[in-house]
């Protein structure tokens, strides 16, 4: 079947918050399509050897309502609050947890993700991280030990 | 007529109780309930295919 990739000139930067339409979430009670945010921590140019195609994988943390997760899991992880959500295009204060396993990879097309022209188009906000939150965000990669920028993914 | 009128009034005040408020993204629903690990490693077989076949380049 393939992909619709997004136009290359449309792929987010680290540091942006996207909207992603993976995990896909069926509610029959109320229909209708999802998305979630997602923080991006990491763009790659891809080749598809198959046919040569070219696409980017975006490495994105999910978003969580602030709400929804315990106090202590805040530490080490990106925290955006009441007063810095609606700059970054979000509805409530959210975590970004930054533990390998809210992470995911995905190319940028039409599958996966709601396209930043999209997003313009409805008035809406494609956020980017601001200073102080840029730092943070270090900070957490830091205290996990992980690497930054992101290795470059496996080839299998 | 008056007891069906009243029904229907009853049906509305309830359908519209129970009809949730989204917060949205143009016509997008934004969902923000925690995940688990095991949702978001789960492999659409179609990704996993293509990131099988694909290496990073430079541009």
């Amino acid at each position: 079947m393939g992909f619709n990739y997004h136009h290359p000139d449309t792929r987010p930067q680290v540091y942006d918050i996207v909207w992603s339409k993976w995990p896909r979430r069926e509610d029959k009670l109320s229909p209708g399509p999802w998305t979630r945010c997602v923080l991006v921590v990491d763009v790659t140019p891809m080749q598809d050897e198959r046919d040569g195609s070219e696409f980017f994988a975006v490495t994105a943390q999910y978003g969580t309502d602030r709400d929804k997760v315990a106090e202590e899991d805040w530490a080490n992880n990106l925290v955006i609050e009441e007063h810095e959500f609606r700059a970054l295009g979000l509805h409530k204060p959210t975590v970004f947890k930054f533990d390998l396993g809210n992470r995911k990879r995905l190319p940028w097309c039409e599958e996966y993700f709601l396209p930043q022209g999209y997003v313009r188009s409805q008035g809406l906000i494609a956020g980017s991280l601001n200073t102080g939150q840029r730092v943070k965000f270090h900070s957490c990669f830091n205290a996990r030990g992980l690497t930054f920028p992101c290795p470059a993914p496996a080839v299998a | 007529m008056e007891a069906l009128l009243q029904k229907v009034s009853e049906w509305f005040h309830y359908s519209s109780k129970t009809t949730t408020q989204h917060d949205m993204v143009g016509k997008y629903k934004a969902d923000y309930s925690p995940l688990s690990a095991e949702e978001i490693a789960a492999e659409d077989p179609e990704c996993a295919e293509l990131f099988r076949n694909s290496k990073p380049i430079s541009r």
